[in-house]
C-alpha cells in the first residue's frame, strides 16, 4: 500500500497474530488444550471464557487470498465436486483441509476438536460446517440467529439467541471437562465490550480530514477483533493502535499525498487486489475512509440491556449489517456517507457471497436516486482470481472518479 | 365414481399451459390468492385465512427487469419470480408470502418487498434450526405473529377449528400424495414420470380440496393395476429444480423412466409427519420442526444422503440423475457428499446443471442419453 | 484560419478513432482505421490522417486528449480520460438535449445517463461479455456466410424474425445453425440477432434507468437493423448521429479545447498580474 507514512502499529499486530497462530499450532498435539473453528460472527467470547482456541477459516481463507494461493487450493475442492459457483472461502477452506496445504506456515489449520456456526452471516457457512462436521467428526454447535428483515430486532428473536447462547455456555463446558465459570465469562464479555469499543473508536477517527488511515488498511487491522475479541492482548493492541491514530492525527498525516475525495466501501476486501486498488485510487487522490465490512466488528445492538450481559450479547449478535434487510442497510450507508464526508460508495459485487451482495443494486440505486450519491459497483469476488481484470476494473475506477471529480467541482 | 384416468389428466394438465390457470379462475370468482414460495410456509394457515395457496413458481423466458436489480450470479429461479412480479404476473396474488431459507431468498424478498408494488408481503422467519425445543419455542412465536399478520391483512379471525380444518384437509392431501408415490414405487409402470410430475405440479397449483377428489380417483383406479415388466433404467431425479417437467420429459424421451425424485416440487413437499395432538399453531410448528430438511435448513445429525440409498434400493433404481440449478448453494453443498456416498454403494450418479428458465438445451439431452446409454450397457 | 487546434484519439482494441477541431470547436476532420492489434501505430496513423486531410502543421495542435482501450500507452499526449466521459460529452456536444448514451462498440457496450449539463451520471459498462457487442454480429455474419454491412438493410427487409434464445454468443452460433438447418431464411435469422443484441443491451441500460432522448453511437449503430430493434425494445426513438463511431474521439476532442481555453485563461490572468 502507497502510505506516505508507514503505520507502526501493523508490526505489532503481526506479532500479536504470529503468537496466536503459534499456540493453536502447539494446541494440536496438546488433547487437554482444545481447539474450535468458529465463523467470523460467532460467539467468540464463550470459547475464551472456556480456554478453548479458536481457528477462523474465514480469516485463513483470506490469507491465502492475500498470498494468492487461494486458487491451487480452491482447486482441490473442485475435484472433489464442489461448484465454482460456491462461495471462495469455503473452497479454500474445504480445500485447505483436503490438500493440507494453507497459508500458515504452509499448511493446513490445526483440526479441530469441536465446531461453531453462527449463521449471522450468511446461511453458507450451514452448509460449510455441515461438511467440515462430516470430514472431522467432531460436534458441531449451530447458533441460528434469524435474519432481520425489519430496522429493529425482534425480542423473540433475542430470546431465541440467549436460550442458544446458554446452550453453547453448557456444551463447551462438556467438551472442555470445565464448566465454565459465570465469573469468567463476564469477564470475557467485559473484555470484549472494551475491544469493541475500541474498534468503534479506531473507525470514527477515519472521519477527520485526512483520514490517519483507509479501508484497505482496516481489513488488515480487523483480525485481532475477529479473532482475539475478548482477551486483554486485544485491547491492549486496538489501545495502541488508537494512540497512533491520534498522533497521525495531530500531525496531519493522512494516507495520501492530497486527500481530495473520501469515499466508502461495502462488502468484503477483494483479498488479492489490495495494493492495485489502493494505487489506483490513490491516483485519483481519493481515499476510502469506511467500509460496512469492517464496522460489521462493532456491532452493538440499539437497545442493548447492559445490566443483563448475556442479553445484551444475544441482541449483539443480530445487530450485523448483513444480519439485516435492505431498509437497515440503506439508513446504515446513508449515515455513513454524513459522518464521514463521502463523495461517493464503491460497492464490491462479491460472486462468493450472496447474503452481501443481493440487494447492492437496489441500495445502489436508492443512494444514486434519493440521495445523490454517486455509486461504483465492482463485480469480483473476494478470493478467486478468476474473477478480475485488472483493465475493466481500473477503466470502472477512472470513469467514476472523473465523475465525482466532475461533480465535485460543480457543488 | 372413478372418472378416466385421461379425464383426470386432462383436469392436471390445465396448469401445463397457464400455471395459474386455477388460481386466475378462483379469483375471478371473488376468492383471495396467496402465493407462497417455500414448502415450509404455513399453507394450512393461509387456508383458514380464507386464501387459496398456491406455489409460486418462476416461468420461462428471461428475466430483463429482475437483471436490473439482481446480479448474473442470482440462481434463475429467484430472477425469474423477481421478473414476474416486476412485469406484473403476479397481480393476481393478494398475498405474497417468502420464507427465510437460503441467502439468495433472503435478499430476494427484500428485493420483491422494495420494488414490486400493490401485493401485501408477508416473511416468515422460519429458523434454521430444524430440531429442538429452543428452534421450536422461536417457530411458535413466529407463527403467531404470521397468523395475526394474515388476520391484519384480511380481516378475518383465524379460529382454532378452521386452522384445525386446514391442518386435516392439508395432511389427507399429503397422504394421498405419499399413497401415489408408494404405488409408483412398487409398480413404475403405472405412469410415467412424466405424468406423475403433472399430478406433482398441478397439486401446487389446485385447491387441495379439488387435488384431493382427483387423487383418491386415481388412486382407486390404479391401486390393482398388476405391475409390468419395466425394460427401461430406472432413474431417480434429485436436485434443486423447481418445474422439473422439461427434463423429466427430456430424460423420458431417450428411453429412461424417471420412477421417483427427491426434488423439492416433488415428493420433499409431502415430507410433514401426521398432525400430532395439541393447540393448532403448537402442532403446526412441530410439524414443520420435525420433517426431512431442506437442504437449506440445519438438523443436526441428518444425512441427506440416506433418502437417496433408501429410494434407490426400494425402487430398484439404475442411475440418479441430479438436477443441480446453476447457483443454489445449498445442493450444490451436498453434491460432493452424496456423489461420494452413492459411488461407494454402486450407484451410477450424473450431474447436470441446469437453467430454471430456458427450454432444455440440446446439451442436456445429449449428457443424458448418454449416461442412459452407459446404463444399459450395465 | 484557427490560430490552433486540438486532437481527440479514441484507440480502441479493433479500430483507432481522431477528430481534429477548431479553436471554435468546429470539427475540421476525421479518421478510422483498424488498429490490426498495433495500437500505438494506429494512433500515430490516425493523427497524420487528420493532420493531412486539413493541412494543419502538429506544432499548431495545442492539445491531443486520448481515450479507449490504448489511452494510456500514446506517448504525446495531454492527458488521457476514460470513453465514458469522452462518449457523454461527444454526445452533448452533437446534440446538447441528449440525456442517455448507448454505445455499441467493437468489443464492448455502454450505457451512460447524462445529467441536465451534459455531465457523467450513472454508468454501466459490459466489456466481459461478446454478447451485446459487435463481435457478435460479427462471428454471425461469418456463419451465416454474409457481409456484416448487409445484416442491417437484411434485418429491416425481413418480414419474419426468428428467436434466438441462448445468451451467449458461443451457443447463439449453435443455435443459428441449427435454425439454418431447420429451413429459417437467413434474413429472419439476422432479424433474430438484431433483436437478441438489442434486448441484451436493453438490459444494460435499464441497469442505468433510461431517460429519453437517447442517443447510439458506436459501429453498430451504422446497422440499422440494431437500431431498430433497439428502438422497438426501448420503446424509444433512437439519435444516430451522421459518424456514430468518433463520437468518443469528438468528446475527447472537445475536452481537449475546454483544457486549453482553460490554460490560455489562466496563462493571461498570470502576465497582467505580473
Amino acid at each position: 500500500m502507497s502510505q506516505r507514512v508507514p503505520i507502526r502499529s501493523t508490526a505489532k499486530m503481526k506479532e500479536l497474530m504470529g503468537f496466536y497462530y503459534m499456540m493453536a499450532k502447539a494446541a494440536e498435539n496438546d488433547p487437554s488444550q482444545k481447539i474450535a473453528w468458529i465463523t467470523s460472527g460467532g460467539p467468540v467470547e464463550i470459547l475464551h471464557a472456556g480456554g478453548v482456541i479458536p481457528i477462523y477459516p474465514e480469516n485463513v481463507a483470506a490469507m491465502a487470498g492475500t498470498m494468492k494461493i487461494s486458487d491451487e487450493i480452491c482447486a482441490v475442492a473442485e475435484e472433489q465436486g464442489f461448484s465454482r459457483d460456491l462461495c471462495s472461502y469455503a473452497r479454500t477452506d474445504i480445500g485447505s483441509v483436503l490438500s493440507g496445504k494453507g497459508p500458515i506456515m504452509g499448511s493446513a489449520s490445526p483440526k479441530p476438536d469441536f465446531l461453531v456456526c453462527c449463521n449471522n452471516i450468511c446461511g453458507t457457512v450451514t452448509k460449510w460446517y455441515e461438511e467440515l462436521q462430516r470430514i472431522f467428526n467432531v460436534p458441531l454447535i449451530f447458533i441460528d440467529a434469524p435474519f432481520q428483515y425489519g430496522t429493529k430486532d425482534r425480542p423473540e428473536a433475542i430470546d431465541y439467541m440467549e436460550a442458544q447462547l446458554k446452550k453453547m455456555i453448557e456444551q463447551v463446558g462438556e467438551i472442555t471437562g470445565n464448566p465454565i465459570s459465570w465469573d469468567k465469562l463476564m469477564e470475557t464479555l467485559e473484555l470484549a465490550d472494551r475491544a469493541v469499543k475500541l474498534w468503534r473508536e479506531i473507525q470514527d477517527l477515519l472521519q477527520h480530514k485526512p483520514a490517519p488511515m483507509n479501508s484497505f488498511d482496516t481489513f488488515i487491522h480487523l483480525a485481532p477483533i475477529v479473532t482475539l475479541r475478548g482477551t486483554q492482548g486485544c485491547i491492549e493492541y486496538y489501545e495502541s493502535l488508537k494512540a497512533e491514530m491520534l498522533e497521525r492525527i495531530e500531525q496531519g498525516i493522512g494516507t495520501l499525498e492530497k486527500e481530495e475525495y473520501r469515499l466508502g466501501w461495502d462488502n468484503l476486501a477483494i483479498w488479492y487486489k489490495i495494493k492495485f486498488l489502493s494505487e489506483r485510487f490513490s491516483q485519483h487522490n481519493a481515499a476510502l475512509v469506511v467500509s460496512t465490512y469492517t464496522r460489521s466488528f462493532c456491532y452493538q445492538a440499539e437497545d442493548r440491556d447492559i445490566s443483563n450481559p448475556l442479553r445484551a450479547m444475544s441482541a449483539d449478535y443480530l445487530a450485523g449489517y448483513i444480519n439485516h434487510g435492505l431498509d437497515f442497510r440503506e439508513r446504515e450507508l446513508y449515515q455513513m456517507v454524513k459522518d464521514f464526508s463521502l463523495d461517493g460508495l464503491v460497492m464490491h459485487s462479491n460472486r462468493s457471497c450472496r447474503a452481501y451482495s443481493f440487494g447492492q443494486y437496489e441500495l445502489a440505486r436508492t443512494m444514486e436516486d434519493k440521495y445523490g450519491v454517486p455509486v461504483l459497483l465492482i463485480e469480483a469476488d473476494q478470493n478467486d482470481t478468476r474473477m478480475w481484470s485488472d483493465e475493466q476494473v481500473g477503466n470502472r475506477i477512472d470513469a467514476f472518479m472523473e465523475r465525482v471529480a466532475s461533480k465535485k467541482k460543480r457543488t | 365414481m372413478g372418472l378416466d384416468v385421461n379425464d383426470l389428466f386432462h383436469l392436471f394438465t390445465k396448469v401445463q399451459d397457464d400455471l395459474y390457470y386455477f388460481a386466475k379462475k378462483a379469483k375471478q370468482g371473488g376468492e383471495k390468492i396467496a402465493g407462497f414460495l417455500c414448502t415450509y410456509s404455513p399453507q394450512e394457515l393461509f387456508h383458514a385465512g380464507g386464501y387459496f395457496p398456491v406455489r409460486v413458481i418462476g416461468g420461462e423466458g428471461g428475466t430483463p427487469l429482475a437483471d436490473q436489480w439482481l446480479q448474473p450470479y442470482a440462481c434463475s429461479f429467484a430472477k425469474s419470480v423477481l421478473n414476474l412480479g416486476l412485469t406484473g404476473d403476479f397481480s393476481f396474488l393478494d398475498l405474497v408470502v417468502f420464507s427465510h431459507t437460503c441467502d439468495t431468498m433472503q435478499n430476494l424478498a427484500e428485493v420483491w418487498r422494495r420494488r414490486v408494488e400493490g401485493i401485501p408481503v408477508i416473511i416468515v422467519s422460519t429458523p434454521n434450526l430444524n430440531a429442538g425445543e429452543i428452534a421450536l419455542t422461536y417457530l411458535k412465536r413466529e407463527l403467531v405473529r404470521v397468523k395475526e399478520e394474515v388476520e391484519r391483512i384480511s380481516g378475518d379471525k383465524i379460529t382454532d377449528e378452521r386452522l384445525l380444518e386446514s391442518m386435516r384437509l392439508y395432511e389427507r392431501h399429503r397422504n394421498n400424495m405419499n399413497r401415489l408415490y408408494q404405488l409408483r414405487q412398487a409398480n413404475p409402470s403405472l405412469m410415467t414420470g412424466t405424468e406423475m410430475f403433472v399430478v406433482v405440479l398441478s397439486s401446487f397449483l389446485m385447491k387441495k380440496e379439488e387435488h384431493n377428489t382427483l387423487l383418491e380417483d386415481l388412486i382407486k383406479t390404479l391401486e390393482n393395476v398388476p405391475p409390468q415388466e419395466i425394460k427401461r433404467p430406472r432413474i431417480l431425479v434429485g436436485g434443486s429444480v423447481c418445474q422439473a417437467q422439461g427434463f423429466i420429459q427430456s430424460i423420458e424421451a431417450v428411453g429412461a423412466l424417471v420412477c421417483n425424485d427427491d426434488l423439492c416440487m416433488g415428493s420433499r413437499s409431502y415430507v410433514l409427519p401426521p398432525v400430532p395432538q395439541g393447540e393448532p399453531i403448537d402442532m403446526l410448528a412441530q410439524m414443520y420442526l420435525s420433517r426431512i430438511p431442506c437442504p437449506a435448513f440445519h438438523k443436526p445429525g441428518y444425512d441427506p444422503a440416506e433418502i437417496y440409498i433408501e429410494k434407490v434400493k426400494a425402487g430398484n433404481i439404475d442411475g440418479v440423475i441430479f438436477l443441480q440449478t446453476k447457483f443454489c448453494d445449498p445442493y450444490a453443498f451436498n453434491y460432493p457428499y452424496l456423489r461420494k456416498r452413492l459411488e461407494q454403494e454402486g450407484i451410477p450418479s450424473l450431474l447436470l446443471e441446469v437453467e430454471q428458465n430456458q427450454p432444455v438445451p440440446e446439451a442436456f439431452r445429449t449428457r443424458v442419453e448418454a449416461f442412459v446409454e452407459t446404463l444399459n450397457n450395465r | 484560419m484557427s490560430d490552433y487546434f486540438v486532437i481527440g484519439l479514441d484507440i480502441g482494441s479493433a479500430t483507432a478513432k481522431a477528430v481534429l477541431v477548431d479553436n471554435e470547436g468546429k470539427k475540421c476532420a476525421y479518421a478510422v482505421r483498424p488498429t490490426g492489434g498495433r495500437l500505438v501505430q494506429s494512433a500515430e496513423d490516425v493523427k497524420k490522417e487528420v493532420l493531412s486531410k486539413t493541412g494543419v502543421v502538429e506544432e499548431s495542435v495545442k492539445a491531443i486528449i486520448t481515450t479507449g482501450y490504448g489511452r494510456d500507452i500514446v506517448q504525446n499526449k495531454t492527458k488521457s480520460l476514460t470513453e465514458i466521459t469522452c462518449h457523454a460529452k461527444g454526445a452533448y456536444i452533437t446534440m446538447p438535449d441528449i440525456r442517455f448514451v448507448i454505445d455499441i462498440g467493437g468489443q464492448d457496450s455502454k450505457a451512460i445517463l447524462l445529467e441536465s449539463d451534459g455531465q457523467v451520471g450513472r454508468f454501466e459498462m459490459n466489456d466481459k461479455c461478446a454478447a451485446g457487442t459487435g463481435r457478435f454480429l460479427e462471428v454471425m455474419a461469418r456463419t451465416l456466410g454474409i457481409h456484416l454491412d448487409e445484416m442491417g438493410d437484411m434485418a429491416l427487409r425481413s418480414e419474419k424474425c426468428s428467436k434466438i434464445s441462448s445468451t451467449c454468443t458461443v451457443f447463439a452460433e449453435s443455435e443459428v445453425i441449427s435454425l439454418l438447418a431447420q429451413g429459417e431464411e437467413i434474413p429472419s435469422v439476422v432479424s433474430g440477432l438484431c433483436r437478441a443484441i438489442a434486448e441484451r443491451v436493453y438490459g444494460l441500460a435499464s441497469r442505468v434507468g433510461i431517460t429519453p432522448p437517447i442517443m447510439m453511437t458506436g459501429g453498430v449503430a451504422k446497422n440499422k437493423g440494431v437500431v431498430s430493434w433497439l428502438s422497438k425494445v426501448l420503446k424509444q426513438e433512437l439519435i444516430v448521429p451522421e459518424e456514430p463511431q468518433i463520437i468518443g474521439a469528438l468528446g475527447a476532442s472537445i475536452i481537449g479545447l475546454e483544457w486549453v481555453k482553460k490554460n490560455n485563461e489562466t496563462m493571461n490572468k498570470i502576465t497582467q498580474n505580473i
